[in-house]
């Protein structure tokens, strides 16, 4: 999935972190990267995006329990990325 | 003292005591609460500090890429310490033996970096100025798979 456009500042740099402007693996999304990994079997230098995601997953929970008073589009922009993430680790 | 992935953040946040703050407020996303046992006694009330399971290696990189990045401004950034704590970082990588340091490196702190930058307006020649060359090849290894080709400009 692209990169939503989020308002609150700690949540729109988690998101910048978890993808890459002007990728040419998918949407340029770390979730995408692990897909990509696992369909052809590259990596990145020998590594793949297993853990970045896992503990994105856990980042982006956490973040979700500890900020429950925001924007409800920020709310479920994160969601959105967490299943996102979920999806590609199954 | 030889750097492992156990005290390479201490190492840091010891040196560059700046980074420690948002370190911190960071890297608690990465702690899951361990959760309490079921208390046998009615009569046990009384208040337990919360324990967490520690984030990985993975993710206090990406917590200590928050922290730096937060120094590299475009104006008014403090570019002097960044400078010195990109050196330290190509010291350690150039001496690592262990490979799991170097991927996560690449993965959770140089691919943060380079895809936080453009949000940032900071220039990605700048950037790679302050890179020595093994960082570079890890950030040039990291384009390659993406195919962004960021570094070439």
């Amino acid at each position: 999935m692209e990169k939503p456009n989020v308002e609150n500042p700690e949540l729109a740099s988690m998101l910048d972190k978890l993808y890459r402007p002007n990728a040419r693996v998918g949407s340029g999304s770390t979730s995408d990267a692990l897909r990509h990994e696992r369909l052809t079997g590259e990596q990145v230098g020998g590594r793949n995006h297993m853990q970045k995601v896992s503990d994105s997953i856990k980042g982006l929970e956490r973040w979700l329990e500890i900020n429950k008073n925001i924007k409800a589009t920020d709310i479920s922009a994160a969601e959105n990325v967490l299943k996102d993430l979920r999806n590609a680790l199954q | 003292m030889e750097l492992t992935q156990h005290n390479i953040i201490d190492y840091f946040l010891a040196r560059y005591p700046s980074l420690r703050e948002k370190y911190l407020a960071y890297v608690i996303y990465f702690k899951t609460p361990i959760p309490r046992p079921v208390k046998d006694s009615f009569w046990e009330v009384e208040e337990e500090e919360e324990h967490y399971e520690e984030p990985t290696f993975c993710a206090q990189l990406m917590s200590l890429e928050y922290s730096i990045s937060a120094l590299m401004k475009t104006e008014g950034g403090d570019e002097e310490i960044v400078k010195k704590i990109f050196n330290d970082i190509e010291e350690i990588l150039a001496q690592c033996t262990d490979p799991f340091i170097e991927k996560d490196f690449e993965i959770c702190f140089f691919e943060n970096l380079l895809n936080g930058l453009s949000q940032r307006d900071y220039p990605i020649a700048r950037l790679s100025q302050l890179l020595g060359p093994v960082s570079l090849k890890l950030c040039k290894d990291n384009e390659k798979f993406w195919g962004s080709h960021m570094l070439e400009c």
